[in-house]
């Protein structure tokens, strides 16, 4: 999987350590907590947005909301899970936002739908033709999740992005463990018809 | 096929390797005599590659610089504005907003635009406001009492010159009759600058206003050169007709030519000097005109004022005639047909001279 699915258990160790510390009054290792987890939070929200500079506004957002709560957080999950959890409902309470909206709508009509940051050719392959491949390919595959029901696309990228299980993404969206395999299921499928379908065909 | 709808929903938990024992065995013994669940499972497993090729976006440079200024404590006013906001925070369908906006921008686009001025220029006798007195800027009672001084001396110079003229018209009259409409013209001076407004003034309104319109706003007027001149009347408004075909052949004899109704109505207006009637011989409106002074001269008025709008399409008179020959003259109009209906009444209009305003359209 893309994502860091089986993390070392000092990780979690280390996680929960700073967290009693910040809980303790010792405010200043937040720092430390947002350098563990900014990249993952921000590859999240990326995934999730599908927009480079929504996904550094939801990552902050997420973080601020993150050192509101940490005072009351009851360490009943792990603190990645919680993390993942503010993250993903912060990204669903702005793609319903009118604001973000509204900026898909006037991309998609300046753009033709096609969208490209600019950010994955960071990302280079062993040979410039790989690279270049790649990049075609994640771009491909983010204009089909773009198009993908929000939820769908939730439980799809935390499993495939993220790298959760079944049960941590049912303890992250909320949704029974049924129904996180049964959207995981038809995600895949409608992921797939799209993939074949070029973009703008069916919105 | 009902197998492959049944082992197709869990292709998906299969390829995550989170089927019991029993399932992945039905599954898997499913997928070696199907190749259309093969090509699922395949499309299924390529996607996942493809998830896993995509590269891991990275937060930005100064990310938490950026975190550290936003969680930076906000001033005191942004708490208030957010307070204040709240009930804004309503969650519209971007169409109903969208529309909303156009509906608002339509709303102000159409109602707050300001007239063209060219129009503006066109409508004739648009009447001014009443000035009125700014808080602080009244004047004072001496200004007052000084300025009313003033006025007094003007009138009581101008009523003796008004009653001088009028002697040399009765004289004038004596001596020849037939030059009995040129008197008052005599008396006039006509503006020579073909671009500002023609109008007449006798000598005895040297006090009259610049513009006819700017003393059509004014409430009250001060009638000069009157017996009563100092009472404040408002005067009276009568519209005349300027169709020259509205008029009685018989006047236009009186007046000294002939109705030429297929001719534009417009022109320099006056018939109180040589120069003057000569400028106007071949405008229908000052027949209009001259039947006015016919009908002012008949109840022993006088004419104060004259002047033509600069549209060409107005002619105001300011005339005065005694308070019980009012009826009497606007019956003289009546009979030439120039006078439009309902006249004003006179009220309660103290007797002596009744000031009149004829607008002549």
């Amino acid at each position: 999987m893309n994502g860091n699915a089986n993390r070392p258990s000092s990780g979690l160790h280390e996680d929960e350590t700073l967290v009693l510390e910040f809980q303790a009054g010792r405010t200043g290792v937040f720092d430390q907590l947002v350098a563990r987890h900014r990249d993952r939070i921000f590859n999240l929200c990326y995934w999730l947005t599908g927009d480079y500079q929504e996904a550094e506004e939801v990552a902050q957002d997420v973080f601020m909301k993150a050192y509101g709560g940490l005072p009351n957080f009851q360490r009943k999950a792990a603190f990645s899970t919680w993390l993942h959890r503010i993250a993903v409902n912060t990204c669903k309470n702005r793609m319903k936002s009118l604001a973000f909206r509204f900026k898909k709508m006037t991309r998609s009509f300046a753009d033709g739908g096609g969208n490209e940051d600019g950010f994955f050719s960071q990302n280079d392959g062993p040979t410039p033709l790989d690279a270049l491949e790649q990049k075609e390919t994640a771009e491909a595959l983010k204009q089909a999740l773009k198009r993908l029901a929000k939820d769908k696309r939730i439980v799809l990228v935390l499993r495939e992005i993220e790298g959760l299980s079944y049960e941590q993404i049912a303890e992250v969206t909320g949704f029974a463990l049924g129904t996180v395999k049964s959207k995981l299921a038809r995600a895949r499928a409608d992921l797939l018809k799209k993939l074949k379908q070029p973009p703008g065909t069916q919105r | 096929m009902r197998a492959c709808n049944t082992i197709g929903k869990m292709l998906s938990e299969y390829h995550d390797k989170a089927l019991d024992e029993k399932k992945t065995a039905l599954v898997s013994e499913h997928l070696s005599s199907c190749r259309h669940c093969r090509e699922t499972l395949a499309g299924i497993e390529g996607l996942s590659i493809q998830f896993q090729c995509a590269p891991t976006v990275k937060a930005p440079s100064g990310f938490t610089h950026r975190l550290h200024q936003k969680m930076a404590p906000a001033p005191w006013w942004n708490k208030i504005f957010t307070t204040l906001f709240v009930p804004f925070k309503v969650k519209l369908p971007l169409e109903l907003a969208t529309a909303t906006a156009v509906a608002v921008m339509a709303f102000f686009i159409f109602t707050v635009q300001e007239k063209d001025p060219r129009l503006m220029e066109s409508v004739p006798l648009k009447r001014e406001p009443a000035k009125t007195l700014e808080y602080g800027k009244a004047p004072s009672i001496m200004e007052r009492a000084t300025k009313k001084d003033e006025a007094l001396r003007t009138r009581s110079r101008q009523a003796k010159e008004g009653l001088t003229v009028e002697k040399e018209q009765l004289d004038a009259e004596k001596a020849s009759p037939v030059k009995k409409k040129e008197i008052r013209p005599a008396e006039s001076k006509p503006v020579a600058d073909e671009d500002k407004p023609h109008r007449l003034l006798p000598q005895n309104t040297a006090a009259a206003p610049s513009s006819f319109l700017q003393e059509a706003a004014a409430p009250e007027k001060i009638v000069a050169g009157s017996a009563d001149a100092m009472t404040r009347e408002k005067p009276i408004e009568l519209v005349l007709f300027s169709d020259a075909s509205a008029v009685s052949s018989d006047t236009f004899e009186t007046a000294g030519r002939k109705p030429q109704p297929g001719r534009p109505s417009s022109g320099i207006v006056g018939a109180m000097s040589k120069k003057t009637e000569a400028l106007t011989q071949d405008v229908p409106r000052t027949d209009t005109v001259s039947l006015v002074q016919k009908a002012v001269a008949g109840v022993g008025g006088k004419v104060l004022y004259t002047e033509q709008n600069a549209d060409n399409q107005t002619v105001l008179l300011q005339i005065e005639i005694p308070h019980s020959a009012y009826d009497d003259f606007c019956s003289r109009l009546s009979t030439y047909g120039v006078l439009r209906k309902p006249v004003p009444d006179l009220g309660s209009r103290p007797p002596g001279q009744v000031a009149i305003q004829l607008f002549v359209k």
